[in-house]
């Protein structure tokens, strides 16, 4: 029995850990105040409108903080993908798979400089 | 080493995980990434349009808003929350805090990682509620 | 006795006559004090003595007895009859496992895996006895204590559907079992262990199902020290990453 050493892993291990707490921390209260909260009526003001938004992304710090709740949960997403398709028996395709999740999350990092840094 | 002996090897379908109960809720916990990933691309989005101007961005809006992404966010909600139940709560047995020659009781942990997820979310709703 | 009954449907398979496993039912006298234990070894010694199993201490110590019953691995001398009677219980072999003979697995694979992650002190240099025992303070005892209590009884692997997918994953109680060793503060064999829990195989084809901790009847936890580990070596890799010139 031999035993393959990927030196990869820790890695992509540790940008999905940290997306993982990432999402766990930010998400749910940003999907309330971005999808629900306007459309549901269940606050007053447009806590989402043009000008608030505005207003918001004009800090830099905001921005830095968008970008990693947005990139982070990325490469979480990517990992456990990756994962899900092992045990739904794909595993012939182990490369493939392994290329699609994290380029994914790779492109949507790309986006999401390209939008946070560069457009705004 | 030769084996001697014949054997029977069982195979484990792949709809394994619809046949228990702590399988089932586990597939889910994986799928809420989905949901989360989801989320993200069409905040994203949004955030794109909002660069384009004023105009674009209420475009996106008006579209976000439909039932059908109405039904979506709240979908990606329940997932979203469900990550956070599980994540947090194996918080204490996954990482292990030590302060000097104290080791932090496992569920203290855990107990701090919620208390942090209710005060990040103060946090960001009084940011949209208060600061905008 | 009462003149109770139970049936238990048991798993048949006699290479020698089949090609694939078959099913048999007996019906066994129902007491309310008895395990699946009792009722096989009531089946071996009145009904069917061609039935096979393995077991030996009845006392949740030996770790041989672990089949699964109604579906779930479990200690057969610790899943009493009383908390599936009246209905009809159901024998199978620990899953994921080849199967020899009726009940009995083959675990030269689990056996492999554990020679694999070296489960015992591990010194760079021995001292010589003269010097005396390696002492440990209560303490230090505590930090691996819990990983310590693995019976091999392998009702973790039969609830690891990565290892019923792929056998080639170290698996809960080897990697459980590497953690201990690790945490040991006798020991200086973390090199050396870390090849095998921490290749391909090992650790990173975990996904924290989480089962295997569920099923454990001493409470080992090997999910927690999978995780751990996890953390450990991601930790370590970022380190060697920022800071090279790091002993690590």
């Amino acid at each position: 029995m031999s035993y393959k050493q990927d030196k990869t892993e820790p890695f992509w291990w540790g940008l999905f850990s940290a997306g993982g707490v990432v999402a766990a921390m930010l998400i749910p209260v940003l999907i309330y105040f971005v999808g629900l909260a306007e459309p549901l009526g269940l606050v007053g003001a447009e806590v989402s409108g043009y000008e608030a938004m505005s207003k918001l992304l004009s800090h830099p710090l905001v921005k830095v903080v968008f970008f990693v709740v947005a990139v982070l949960p990325l490469y979480h997403a990517a990992h456990r993908i990756r994962f899900m398709l092992h045990e739904f028996g794909v595993r012939k395709l182990i490369l493939p798979i392994h290329y699609f999740c994290y380029g994914g999350a790779i492109v949507g990092t790309g986006l999401a400089a390209y939008i946070l840094f560069y457009l705004f | 080493m030769s084996q001697s002996y014949e054997t029977y090897k069982p195979k484990l379908s792949p709809t394994w995980w619809l046949k228990s109960r702590n399988y089932f809720l586990f597939m889910m916990r994986e799928l809420s990434s989905v949901f989360i990933a989801a989320f993200v691309i069409l905040f994203l989005y949004q955030l794109f349009a909002l660069a384009e101007g004023k105009e674009a961005y209420a475009a996106c809006r008006d579209e976000l808003t439909t039932p059908g992404f109405v039904v979506f966010y709240a979908v990606a909600f329940v997932f979203a929350l469900y990550h956070t139940i599980t994540w947090l709560g194996v918080m204490g047995r996954v990482q292990v805090v030590r302060m000097g020659a104290f080791t932090v009781p496992p569920k203290l942990v855990t107990a701090g990682a919620f208390v942090g997820f209710f005060f990040v979310s103060a946090v960001v709703g009084y940011i949209f509620l208060y600061v905008l | 006795m009462s003149d109770k009954t139970i049936g238990i449907r048991v798993t048949r398979f006699r290479p020698e006559q089949e090609d694939a496993p078959t099913e048999q039912v007996y019906e066994v006298p129902y007491q309310e004090d008895w395990v699946v234990l009792d009722a096989l070894n009531y089946i071996k010694d009145h009904i069917d003595g061609t039935l096979s199993y393995r077991w030996s201490c009845r006392m949740g110590v030996c770790g041989s007895c672990g089949m699964m019953v109604n579906g779930e691995p479990k200690l057969t001398c610790a899943a009493f009859l009383k908390d599936y009677y009246p209905n009809e219980l159901v024998v199978q072999p620990l899953a994921h496992f080849p199967i020899i003979r009726d009940l009995v697995v083959d675990i030269d694979d689990f056996m492999d895996k554990l020679k694999a992650v070296q489960p015992w002190i591990i010194r760079e240099e021995e001292k010589p006895v003269a010097e005396g025992e390696y002492l440990q303070s209560p303490a230090e005892l505590k930090e691996f204590k819990q990983f310590s209590q693995c019976i091999n009884c392998l009702l973790c692997y039969a609830a690891c559907p990565v290892y019923g997918l792929e056998d080639v994953f170290v698996g809960p109680a080897a990697l459980a079992l590497s953690y201990r060793y690790n945490l040991d503060s006798r020991d200086e064999g973390y090199a050396q262990r870390t090849v095998v829990a921490a290749s391909s195989e090992g650790i990173w084809e975990c996904t924290f199902i989480g089962e295997c901790s569920v099923v454990c009847p001493k409470d080992v936890d090997p999910a927690a020290a999978i995780q751990r580990t996890k953390v450990e070596t991601t930790t370590n890799w970022f380190k060697s990453f920022l800071m090279p010139w790091g002993n690590k």
